[in-house]
């Protein structure tokens, strides 16, 4: 009896929970149909996946140490053994790549956790208060978006010295005036709507209202962009790797691995042309993701597809 | 109109001197140190001192810096470390190198880019459309060095379709310095033979170029010309009974041609990113990969002239676009 | 009023298929349009009116589709015909539109003459400078102050009542039989709106064109219009002249709109309680009887027949059933159908 009036009342608050939340229910059911809709999106979501996977797991997967050099089996072919076979020191290939995962991964993170906060701070205070501070801040940003990504990256890398940190310090700097950008787009757009206005006539404080109204908009703004730079992030530090002003050995870094593999792409094409593809092969899923996220949270393509 | 312009020119200009000031002081005020790389780090002190002295290392920041500047103006970076000659001596050299590469790489881009981008959006959901999205995404996540290294593994080795780098063959020599560029110098001096080849040495990095920008002029074209067919000018075109081909070429494509031309500006300053690495696999002679070398052997004089051009290239390709945008669209008020 | 049919609607569905499931915008409409009249087609939004409008020119868009029907345009089935066909012979040539928003219907890029002179080519077999000549002539027409000064400028610098001058100039160029006005002053000042109508109507008459007007506003249609037919959610509920209409309605739904018309003499304005059902999940039976202020039980369960009140004058809805039924049963009886026939005993 009484269990039954419980079930009766939870009943009752579920229905009426639903009737609250109508609009954001549906909402995120379109986005579900959206997502199952959309299989290339699906696909992104998984290399990613197995790219978590490989990163976390990657000791209990990998067959073999990535750093362990077996001299006597140099430039082995794919075998069962190593099935992409050795590289010039006698290191499986697969493994590395499989470690590869987590310094990609690695990078793509810190650069995001430096840039986003960066971004929004910077774009808060130009598009919030505006004037000398907005002119100051977004001068510089076009400065900074005045040079070509990985030439500014490149630039800044052998300054500071050719390291992993140092790549991702680099790619950082050249990718913040992006973020600061759009949090200043979307803080100007919503500083005009009015509860804005009426926040203000309350007399809330700036801080307040930079906190509580308007960084909730920006983040996930920035976050759709943000899925959309990852695969951008991972090229450029595997550009700069390629070089030699990134990655220094023995880092299991794919562009690293192409790089000193390029030596023997003729006549041991694997020890280039696995890592490599392990590369498009992550930036490809980070850009199906990535669209997939943009063409979802796109007003004009939901109403498109109604 | 010309206010625009005018106050576009001075953006730029003050866009310059923020890079030129940027660049001098990444490659001043960082921790790097070119003396030692270039002497050892066990040299003798006073030879590093006499070498500071004589790359004005020893001056303080300031002065460095006005003296960076004063050169700026007369075009003159100093010496380059690794090839003992002028920094704007061999900036001549292969700066037309890459704008040639660059230029025949975005030719391919647009045509192939355009003509993906429009099918693509007219046949939205079709196989066509599948197809050129798979490409393009492919495309824009291809790491272009990787895909040099490919292109040279079967093109070159396997095939035999391009040659394995360089700019010209061995056995030819380079036609009469005109504009720097081999395929226009050789035709004004008449020497098919040297275009020929000289387009033969194109071929491979241009195409790797080419395909990772046609990826991205294909996207933008595609999602602009979708945007656009939705417009309700698009239905008037078709109420008057006009034929596709006239709604989709005039009235559609005009429409998303701003977009269009704004990625195109973008691509040709990917093109000189991109140019770095492609160089590098290919063994071109360009401005990319001299970068790289003056970067790597920390040679800081063409450090500084390498990076300044660059940047000057792609601040011009986005006033250029700048302009041309206000031009295209009768919008646009100013 | 000529009786000669120049466009007959049979039975004419629509759906959308969309990530909610598939939208029914039309659900069976009838019509029929004589050569030569001036029909009004009203409706609140979202009822199915440019949906109609749209399947006439075969120009329903992405994800909708047309099912069933018949579109019969001079006794030629328009949804037998091929795509060229209808573009060649039909679009621009027969039948035009004027849209709601003109300045977002004329071409940003393109300037206003050569966006007439570009109808005129194609469908007029003129050359450029002919095509130039007519264009200036036919703003004249349209009474533009300056057409050659309008005609070198571009859309955006037209005001919304200059830009619907230059929609109608062009859709009225290459003369066709049937011009379909969607809402065509809906988007314009209160001051133009009366303009415009009178300009439309005045060059209609000289064109001899005929003339669908869409609206949702019942006094246009008042104005304006011999015949109308009133739409809800995808069914036509009542077709009459608009004699008819206003002073005999007979569905509910007319009744409710001509209440809504604002008017010096009532001072009471009532609306229509609810609000336009969602067409995944139409309402069962007749597709008003959520709203209905007379429902009764067979609304919700049958789609109420399309009947005939008078000339010229139908009505699909149960209540003028029963009334009529009322007055002679044995009359009619004939038309009724099982279902029918259950009701009338239980009631």
């Amino acid at each position: 009896m009484v269990s039954n009036l419980a079930k009766e009342n939870l009943q009752n608050w579920i229905v009426s929970w639903g009737k609250r939340h109508s609009s954001e229910i549906s909402d995120f059911k379109e986005t579900v149909y959206l997502i199952k809709k959309s299989p290339l999106t699906m696909v992104g979501l998984a290399v990613i996946l197995i790219l978590i996977i490989m990163a976390i797991f990657a000791p209990y997967i990998a067959p073999y140490d990535p750093v362990a050099m077996h001299l006597d089996n140099r430039l082995a072919p794919p075998s069962k053994a190593h099935l992409l076979g050795t590289d010039e020191l006698g290191r499986d290939i697969l493994s590395r790549i499989i470690y590869g995962a987590g310094v990609a991964l690695k990078i793509v993170l810190i650069v995001l956790a430096i840039d986003l906060p960066l971004g929004i701070l910077l774009g808060l205070a130009a598009g919030y208060f505006g004037g000398w501070i907005d002119e100051i801040i977004m001068r510089i940003a076009d400065i900074f978006m005045a040079f070509p990504r990985l030439i500014l990256a490149m630039a800044i890398g052998t300054a500071l010295g050719p390291s992993l940190r140092n790549t991702m310090i680099a790619i950082a700097l050249t990718m913040w005036p992006v973020y600061a950008r759009l949090a200043r787009g979307e803080t100007l757009s919503i500083k005009e709507r009015t509860f804005i206005e009426a926040e203000r006539a309350l007399g809330t404080s700036n801080f307040r209202i930079l906190v509580f109204n308007i960084l909730p908009i920006c983040v996930s703004t920035l976050i759709v962009r943000a899925t959309l730079d990852m695969g951008n992030i991972i090229r450029i530090a595997a550009g700069m790797s390629f070089l030699g002003l990134g990655a220094q050995p023995p880092t299991p870094d794919w562009g690293l691995m192409v790089s000193t593999g390029r030596n023997f792409l003729i006549n041991q094409w694997w020890v280039p042309t696995f890592p490599g593809f392990a590369i498009l092969l992550a930036v490809f899923g980070f850009n199906l993701l990535g669209d997939g996220i943009r063409d979802i949270s796109d007003p004009y393509l939901r109403r498109g597809r109604q | 109109m010309l206010k625009y312009v005018i106050k576009r020119l001075i953006l730029f200009v003050i866009v310059i001197f923020g890079v030129v000031t940027i660049t001098f002081f990444i490659s001043h005020v960082i921790p790097a140190d070119p003396v030692g790389a270039i002497l050892g780090e066990n040299a003798p002190q006073e030879l590093v001192e006499k070498m500071e002295r004589q790359l004005g290392l020893d001056l303080p920041l300031g002065q460095q810096y006005t003296r960076y500047l004063k050169g700026l103006i007369n075009w003159n970076f100093g010496i380059s470390l690794r090839t003992q000659k002028q920094v704007s001596e061999d900036l001549r050299v292969y700066f037309p190198a890459t704008m040639e590469l660059a230029f025949l790489a975005l030719f391919i881009a647009i045509i192939l880019g355009i003509s993906i981008g429009v099918i693509s959006a007219v046949k939205r959901n079709q196989w066509q459309d599948n197809a050129s999205r798979v490409f393009s995404l492919v495309g824009i996540s291809m790491p272009a060095f990787w895909l040099g290294l490919l292109f040279i593994l079967i093109l070159y080795y396997h095939l035999g379709l391009i040659p394995a780098g360089g700019r010209l063959s061995p056995h030819i020599s380079p036609p009469p310095m005109v504009s720097g560029l081999y395929l226009l110098d050789s035709l004004i001096a008449g020497q098919f033979r040297t275009f020929w080849d000289a387009l033969y040495h194109l071929l491979g990095p241009a195409l790797v170029l080419g395909w990772i920008q046609t990826a991205y002029i294909c996207r933008v074209t595609r999602s602009s010309m979708l945007e656009v067919l939705n417009e309700e000018y698009i239905r008037t075109a078709r109420v008057k009974g006009l034929r596709e081909r006239v709604v989709i070429f005039k009235h559609a494509f005009r429409n998303a041609s701003i977009p269009i031309l704004t990625m195109i500006g973008i691509s040709f300053g990917y093109m000189l990113e991109g140019s770095v690495l492609t160089e590098t696999v290919f063994g071109y002679p360009g401005l990319g990969r001299y970068a790289v070398n003056s970067f790597l052997s920390l040679d800081l004089n063409a450090v500084i002239g390498s990076v300044t051009l660059i940047a000057i290239c792609y601040a011009l390709s986005n006033l250029i676009v700048d302009l041309l945008y206000a031009a295209l669209d009768p919008r646009i008020k100013y | 009023m000529a009786e000669e049919i120049l466009l007959e609607i049979k039975d004419l569905r629509v759906n959308f298929y969309t990530y909610r499931g598939v939208v029914k915008a039309l659900n069976g409409v009838n019509l029929k349009i004589y050569e030569g009249e001036f029909f009004g087609l009203v409706g609140e939004t979202g009822c199915g009116k440019s949906v109609t409008a749209s399947a006439v020119l075969n120009l329903v868009q992405n994800p909708g589709k047309i099912e069933e029907g018949e579109i019969l345009f001079k006794q030629k089935n328009l949804l037998k015909m091929s795509e060229k066909e209808i573009r060649e012979k039909i679009r621009g040539k027969e039948i035009t539109m004027i849209m709601q928003y003109p300045i977002a219907a004329l071409n940003p890029v393109i300037n206003n003459g050569d966006q007439i002179a570009e109808a005129l080519i194609a469908n007029k077999n003129m050359n450029e400078s002919e095509a130039r000549k007519r264009t200036i002539e036919l703003l004249k027409e349209v009474n533009i102050p300056q057409p050659e000064k309008i005609a070198r400028q571009f859309p955006h610098q037209l005001s919304g009542g200059m830009a619907q001058r230059v929609m109608i100039a062009m859709m009225l160029s290459t003369e066709p039989s049937l011009l379909i006005a969607d809402e065509p002053t809906t988007a314009l000042d209160v001051s133009i709106q009366a303009q415009v109508l009178s300009l439309l109507k005045d060059l209609i008459s000289k064109h001899r064109a005929t003339v669908l007007l869409i609206t949702h506003d019942l006094s246009v249609v008042a104005e304006t219009c011999s015949r109308v037919g009133v739409m809800y959610a995808g069914d036509m509920v009542e077709i009459g002249t608009v004699d008819q209409i206003i002073n005999n309605p007979q569905h509910p739904y007319t009744k409710g709109l001509i209440k809504a018309i604002p008017s010096d003499r009532s001072k009471e304005l009532v609306e229509i309680r609810g609000s336009v059902p969602d067409l995944v999940n139409p309402p069962s039976g007749c597709r008003f009887h959520p709203r209905c202020d007379y429902t009764k039980p067979i609304c919700k369960k049958e789609k109420p027949q399309v009947l005939q009140v008078e000339k010229e004058h139908v009505t699909a809805c149960f209540l003028y059933e029963e009334s009529r039924n009322k007055k002679s049963k044995e009359e009619y009886a004939g038309e009724y159908k099982g279902g029918a026939n259950g009701r009338t005993d239980s009631a």
